[in-house]
């Protein structure tokens, strides 16, 4: 398949609405093409991005008081972030993105029950009580995703040697201290933009990991 | 299935078929395979070692664990190579080496099997689960992935995906689009002019040198990492850099600043030559390096 042919398929590959083997045609080149693969990812960006915009925007509570007190508190809140309303809005869209890939995957891996033999692999809780609002939410959301994605992995987990598990335990363990590390910080300076989107980058990469370790594992 | 059910294709590869090899028993299968033509190789556990010559066939050679058999499938045109085993394929240790054309594109899995591949000049696919991969020769495109293990591309090739979880990733030689990420290992990249780069890793460090197309763009991301960026005195970009609590060192522009009074979050944004290059570094505890090469 070219570029070109993925290209005219791949609305229709976002959407799900192609024959399995049309499917398997464009994945197979996505596989291969780095081009086509941000494309790919563009195109689910900004479908996120449409599907997360509110019909209308009426705030839960008032939210002035808070604004008043960290424009009074905090100087650098005067100033707008280089990207205002990228973080947002790369939040949705990432947790959107990440919504959809879990559910994907896991629609593809009908496979066993979560064995009892043995243990199932585990991951922290992300949201701590003290974070600002929209991480909780956003956490909340990348943590139902991931305990998703963990479920297909424990269904999957009798394929993996113990070590390898043990390995991928270990490198989760590793990003969930990256989180620990970047939810420290924003607590310091909640506006930062950089650290905003190091946290959604960092719970992005344990999706990441958690889906390449599933589609590595599912060929066996 | 009944024979009328078989596909025309596989009816007319059946010749092909290789005779599964013996358990534990030396493989030698030879077919003849067209230029150009897609090699596609699974073996579970073991080893794959392909290698690129100028005859228009397919060798495979080695040693198949006990348990397993190796089968040869398909046309000169896409050739499958596929370790079978009789219960479970981690248990069939199989050390292949596999001579393809050398303009063939390969498609290589493997679970518990380290991979080599030198001297392909086609489009290389390769995957492993507990196990290395190291991709050596003149192909253009290239996309290697480990769960556990080192990644090393050495090609120059226009389109470079390399991913490891617990391992270094290792590219040089490289240009045009680039991705290379790790959890655990270092990043690092040394290779010619890129229009798309991105480089990430968790833990580890990022090393990236190399120059940037106009309207190009490098984003380099760790958490506990450092960032190491060496580019050609010339640069034409614009720079944002961050990091909340390493430092910041440049060459090639002002000093850092710290943005807020309270953190010690320190951010330089600046502009060289005619800035049409985009660079983007982010890091958490790591310090960020950026020199003329």
């Amino acid at each position: 398949m070219t570029c070109a042919e993925a290209m005219d398929r791949l609305d229709d590959y976002v959407d799900g609405e192609l024959s399995e083997a049309e499917f398997q045609e464009v994945e197979l080149h996505l596989g291969m093409c780095a081009a086509c693969r941000d494309e790919e990812r563009r195109l689910r960006a900004v479908l996120a991005h449409a599907a997360a915009l509110p019909r209308e925007a009426t705030p839960a509570r008032d939210l002035w008081p808070e604004i008043a007190d960290a424009i009074t508190h905090r100087p650098r809140l005067v100033w707008l972030p280089r990207r205002p309303a990228l973080v947002p809005l790369g939040i949705a869209a990432a947790l959107l993105i990440a919504a959809v890939s879990a559910a994907v995957l896991v629609r593809r891996q009908p496979g066993p029950a979560l064995s009892t033999a043995s243990a199932p692999v585990t991951v922290q809780p992300a949201a701590l009580t003290g974070d600002p609002p929209h991480l909780l939410e956003a956490e909340r959301e990348y943590d139902r995703a991931t305990s998703e994605l963990l479920a297909a992995l424990n269904a999957r987990r009798d394929s993996l040697s113990p070590a390898t598990v043990a390995m991928v335990e270990e490198n989760l363990r590793t990003i969930d201290q990256a989180l620990a590390q970047i939810r420290a910080a924003l607590r310091q300076d909640p506006t930062s933009p950089e650290l905003n989107h190091l946290l959604t980058s960092t719970h992005q990469k344990k999706l990441e990991v958690l889906q390449q370790v599933i589609r590595l594992g599912a060929r066996l | 299935m009944g024979m009328t059910r078989l596909p025309l294709a596989l009816l007319l590869a059946l010749p092909l078929l290789a005779r599964p090899s013996a358990a534990g028993e030396a493989v030698d299968v030879h077919r003849p395979a067209a230029r150009g033509g897609l090699v596609s190789i699974e073996n579970a556990a073991g080893s794959i070692h392909v290698v690129g010559w100028e005859r228009a066939e397919v060798a495979v050679t080695g040693a198949v664990g006990r348990g397993g058999a190796v089968n040869v499938t398909g046309g000169p045109n896409r050739t499958r190579i596929e370790v079978e085993a009789d219960g479970n394929p981690q248990s069939v240790h199989s050390d292949l080496e596999v001579r393809v054309p050398a303009t063939s594109r390969v498609e290589i899995e493997g679970f518990s099997a380290s991979i080599t591949v030198a001297d392909v000049s086609g489009a290389v696919r390769a995957e492993s689960v507990n196990g290395s991969i190291a991709v050596n020769g003149s192909m253009t495109d290239v996309r290697a992935e480990t769960v556990n293990g080192s990644v090393e591309v050495s090609a120059p090739a226009a389109h470079v995906s390399a991913e490891s979880v617990n391992g270094s990733v290792t590219v040089r030689g490289a240009s045009g689009d680039l991705e290379a990420t790790s959890v655990n290992g270092r990043v690092s990249v040394t290779g010619g002019t890129f229009t798309r780069a991105r480089l990430e890793s968790v833990n580890g460090s990022v090393r990236f040198e190399g120059k940037l197309g106009d309207g190009g763009w490098l984003e380099a991301e760790t958490v506990g990492g450092s960032v190491d960026l060496v580019l050609p005195a010339t640069v034409g970009a614009d720079f944002t850099l961050s990091t909340f609590s390493g430092e910041i060192q440049n060459e090639l522009g002002p000093a850092a600043r710290r943005v807020s009074r309270y953190t010690t979050e320190k951010e330089l944004h600046f502009t060289t030559g005619n800035g049409k290059a985009r660079i983007n570094v982010h890091t958490l505890s790591g310090g960020i390096r950026v020199r003329k090469q």
